[in-house]
């Protein structure tokens, strides 16, 4: 295999590596860049717990190739830490009891950092539709959906 | 879950692209969003050493509004149809069909061509694009084809594409005037169990055309005109036509084997659908 040259910003640091072509973004972050926050799951692109954003785009790292960040933004959970949008989505999520073992937690925070971005102020169904494709397996949906609702200041589930 | 080994290429024009698929033959893929094929190579279903990057090439991107229709380049996201402004004021349903597609992610950076050419029977895509009576126009031998989305693809997982041919765009033409454009869909595991789409126009509150589609049930998509039967109809008597009619289809429509949905409630699902599609179609081009 001949090596690709990727050439990124990840979370905000510019990168410049040498790799296999078939390198996939999870390990790419995870091995080489020690960026553990984004979690390995279902492997197929249906739990969501592997979910960076590529350009403002939410991907599943399981399935895109590294070579593909190439003269590209991405950011994952541990880029979120410290802005003021982490610091209310962590403190709602801690008010709404909306983590339990937290396995799904940084997928869902990027996807919602992503709607963030694009809609002012969603409304209860485009929040369901964005998180659809975010599984979790302990609260429930329900506190999830009250806590980012807040955050994206929509109208929450009652 | 890895990949196996494969050489990227990333060649820079549609050309090049097809002259290295038709050289590395077999060996190669044509590699888009990747949202298909990277799985089934992570998989092992598909085993490609060479992958030939088509992400780049800007004569498959794009969304052009023309006079009589759409044209969508074959390297198009999900997500850029959904949220085109052009799409969403010329073709609502299409808009609306391309966000209900997988997930947020999936959407980002899944193309209608990869969707067409991996030729899931489970494709929203394909069963609406055969409602609205759509031309895929693909490179196929060096020159330049249309097809319909019925023609094209063949059966599950295979399309008429041979090695170096590729899909160019889909052409779908304005909604007639007087019609109107439904699709719906049923989903109980990742993929949809059923798609149906429906093409209706009217003239005075009349029923002039009619096309329904139905797919992911079946090996391909199924199109059948029901202009004549539903000419001249509206309120009850349509109604009534439209049930019969779907039972009939719905009992006699090719199940693909080994799904999960037992045979009886696909057939279910594709007349309840299917009378609701063909309804609402005739709602809306009435209004
Ligand atoms: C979790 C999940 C859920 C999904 N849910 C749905 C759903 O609800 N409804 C639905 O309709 N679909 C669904 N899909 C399918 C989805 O629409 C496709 O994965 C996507 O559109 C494929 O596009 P791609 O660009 O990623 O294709 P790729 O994976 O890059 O390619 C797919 C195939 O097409 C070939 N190819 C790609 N582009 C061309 C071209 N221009 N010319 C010739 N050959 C080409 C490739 O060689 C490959 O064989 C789902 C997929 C996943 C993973």
């Amino acid at each position: 295999m001949s090596p690709v040259t990727v050439q990124a910003v990840v979370n905000g640091d510019q990168v410049k590596r040498s790799i296999p072509p078939n390198l996939l973004l999870i390990d790419f972050l995870r091995d080489e860049m020690g960026l553990t926050g984004t979690k390995q799951s279902c492997e197929v692109e249906v739990c969501g717990a592997c979910t960076v954003l590529v350009d403002d785009e939410p991907v599943s790292s399981c399935c895109y190739l590294a070579a593909d960040i190439d003269q590209r933004r991405v950011e994952t959970v541990e880029g979120l830490v410290g802005t003021p949008f982490h610091n209310r989505v962590v403190e709602a999520f801690l008010r709404h009891a909306a983590v339990q073992c937290g396995f799904c937690t940084p997928g869902l925070l990027l996807t919602a950092k992503a709607m963030a971005r694009r809609e002012a102020a969603p409304t209860e169904l485009e929040l369901r539709e964005a998180l659809a494709g975010n599984l979790c397996r302990c609260t429930g949906y329900h506190s999830v959906l009250q806590a980012l609702a807040e955050v994206l200041g929509s109208e929450g589930p009652a | 879950m890895k990949l196996p080994q494969f050489e990227l290429h990333r060649p820079n024009s549609v050309d090049g692209a097809s002259q290295l698929l038709t050289e590395l033959g077999d060996d190669a893929s044509a590699y888009s969003g990747g949202t298909e094929l990277l799985l089934a190579m992570k998989l092992g279903l598909i085993k490609s050493r060479h992958l030939v990057d088509l992400k780049p090439l800007a004569e498959l991107r794009g969304i052009e509004l023309r006079p009589g229709g759409v044209w969508i380049g074959a390297g198009v996201t999900h997500r850029e149809i959904e949220s085109s402004p052009a799409i969403r004021a010329v073709l609502p349903p299409l808009a609306g069909m391309a966000s209900q597609i997988a997930n947020v992610r999936v959407r980002a950076i899944g193309t209608i061509g990869g969707n067409l050419c991996f030729a899931d029977p489970n494709s929203d895509p394909a069963t609406l694009l055969s409602a609205l009576g759509a031309r895929l126009r693909a490179r196929v031998n060096g020159e330049s084809v249309e097809f319909s989305p019925e023609e094209f693809i063949e059966g599950p997982y295979q399309t008429l594409l041979r090695p170096g041919d590729l899909l160019l765009g889909v052409w779908i033409p304005a909604l007639p005037a007087g019609s109107a454009a439904v699709h719906l869909r049923m989903k109980i595991h990742e993929r949809p169990s059923v798609t149906v789409a429906a093409l209706v126009g009217v003239t005075r509150g009349e029923v002039v055309a009619a096309r329904l589609a139905v797919g992911s049930v079946g090996p391909k998509v199924l199109q059948v005109e029901l202009g004549e039967e539903l000419r001249g109809l509206s309120g009850v008597g349509f109604s009534t036509r439209v049930r019969s009619l779907m039972a009939l289809l719905a009992g006699s429509i090719p199940l693909l084997p080994e799904r999960p949905e037992s045979p009886e409630y696909q057939r279910h699902l594709v007349r309840l659908l299917g009378a609701r599609a063909l309804e609402a179609g005739l709602e809306g081009a009435r209004n």
